[in-house]
């Protein structure tokens, strides 16, 4: 049985014909729609309460605290890289209007690492004057497969685009890399995870809704990369460089989810084994991969995801 | 299904995804024919991953 989300992808995901005429029927929301929907979804993060968040840190199971200073490190520096690894893309813009979502995403980007920097900074009380340091501080929390997403993959995706912003392929590979499987998967499943156990357990309220409202946008952000690709796609060639940037960054992407120190076949954390996590993330993955009309296996391989 | 059939249509805030009973969302588990408010809460939009707390009914007639 498939444990980790690389096994997963390599085995595929046995669609039905009914669910594929359902998916080609979605509609995206074009970068004008989702720049207005922008708009209307600003929020703050310097106005949420965390007045009860410090009470419930406080009183945390050393299991819980273990698992959000693990969990919460990979947002915190991830909010990081992603606002300092995008401007390739706003440069690679094709019109005004996919312009100025793209703007508005790096935006985002800077607020979440706002956010996440004053929960770390008021609740957590980490040490460390400025956000270098603390930034240094979290960083001992990630793996090395973080470190190799973010740092190297990431980086060098981002410069690709700066170089040449009228690459295409380097900006297939770009959104594949960044809002497929980053934003689409990895943070996606995060969030599902850690706010449904903080909803559950009644526990970090102004956290809660703050990561409520950074999910908001990242959903947002995964709508861009769903059209995006959708349209590049039509042609063969991108869809293909699509599955194979997907396939390339997926072994790295499964050991992100892993816990440190853990089985990266069977781990289990505050309730949540490693299959289901990674069945969450998979199916994340493959159901987005629908609607852009990609299987993760060619079908000429005999299994459409 | 609920009897007003324009009070049952949904739509994710995040991406503009529809999500209508009659036809449900079998690829992900949810059967023709199940209201919004059935839907179980690890379901989410197969579209942006949005969780059902982030779609909200459709007005009547705001499909145009």
């Amino acid at each position: 049985m498939a444990e980790t989300l690389e096994q997963l992808a390599q085995q595929g995901d046995p669609g039905t014909l009914e669910t594929e005429e359902q998916a080609s029927r979605i509609q995206l929301l074009n970068p004008q729609q989702l720049y207005e929907l922008w708009e209307k979804q600003h929020w703050a993060s310097h106005e949420i309460d965390f007045s009860r968040d410090r009470k419930d840190w406080a009183n945390l199971s050393d299991e819980e605290r273990d698992y959000f200073t693990w969990g919460l490190a990979a947002f915190f520096i991830g909010e990081e890289r992603v606002a300092t690894q995008f401007s390739g893309l706003v440069m690679a813009y094709e019109d005004e209007s996919e312009e100025a979502f793209l703007a508005t995403q790096q935006v985002d980007e800077i607020r979440h690492t706002q956010f996440f920097d004053r929960f770390y900074r008021e609740v957590i009380e980490i040490e460390g004057p400025d956000w270098e340091s603390r930034l240094s501080n979290v960083r001992e929390n990630v793996n090395d497969a973080f470190i190799k997403l973010f740092d190297e993959d990431l980086v060098s995706a981002n410069r690709r685009l700066i170089a040449d912003p009228a690459d295409l392929d380097a900006k297939v590979d770009f959104v594949t890399l960044y809002h497929m499987v980053i934003e689409g998967t990895l943070a996606l499943t995060g969030q599902w995870t850690i706010t449904d156990y903080l909803e559950k357990e009644g526990l970090l309220p102004g956290f809660v809704e703050g990561f409520k409202k950074v999910s908001r946008d990242e959903h947002r952000h995964v709508a861009y990369g769903t059209w995006f690709l959708k349209q590049k796609c039509a042609d063969p060639a991108n869809a293909e460089r699509l599955r194979s940037t997907l396939h390339e960054a997926l072994p790295t992407a499964s050991g992100v989810l892993v816990p440190p120190g853990a089985d990266p076949n069977d781990w289990e954390l505050l309730g949540y084994t490693s299959a289901q996590v990674n069945e969450f993330a998979f199916k994340a993955l493959t159901r987005r991969l629908k609607a852009i009309g990609v299987p993760l296996v060619a079908e000429a391989e005999g299994v459409a995801a | 299904m609920t009897a007003t059939a324009e009070a049952t249509l949904w739509i994710c805030d995040s991406c503009g995804f529809i999500y209508d009973p009659e036809v449900g969302d079998p690829d992900g588990g949810i059967p023709p024919g199940t209201a919004f408010e059935d839907i179980p809460r690890d379901w989410f939009c197969p579209v942006c991953g949005a969780r059902t707390s982030d779609f909200r009914a459709l007005e009547p007639g705001e499909l145009g």
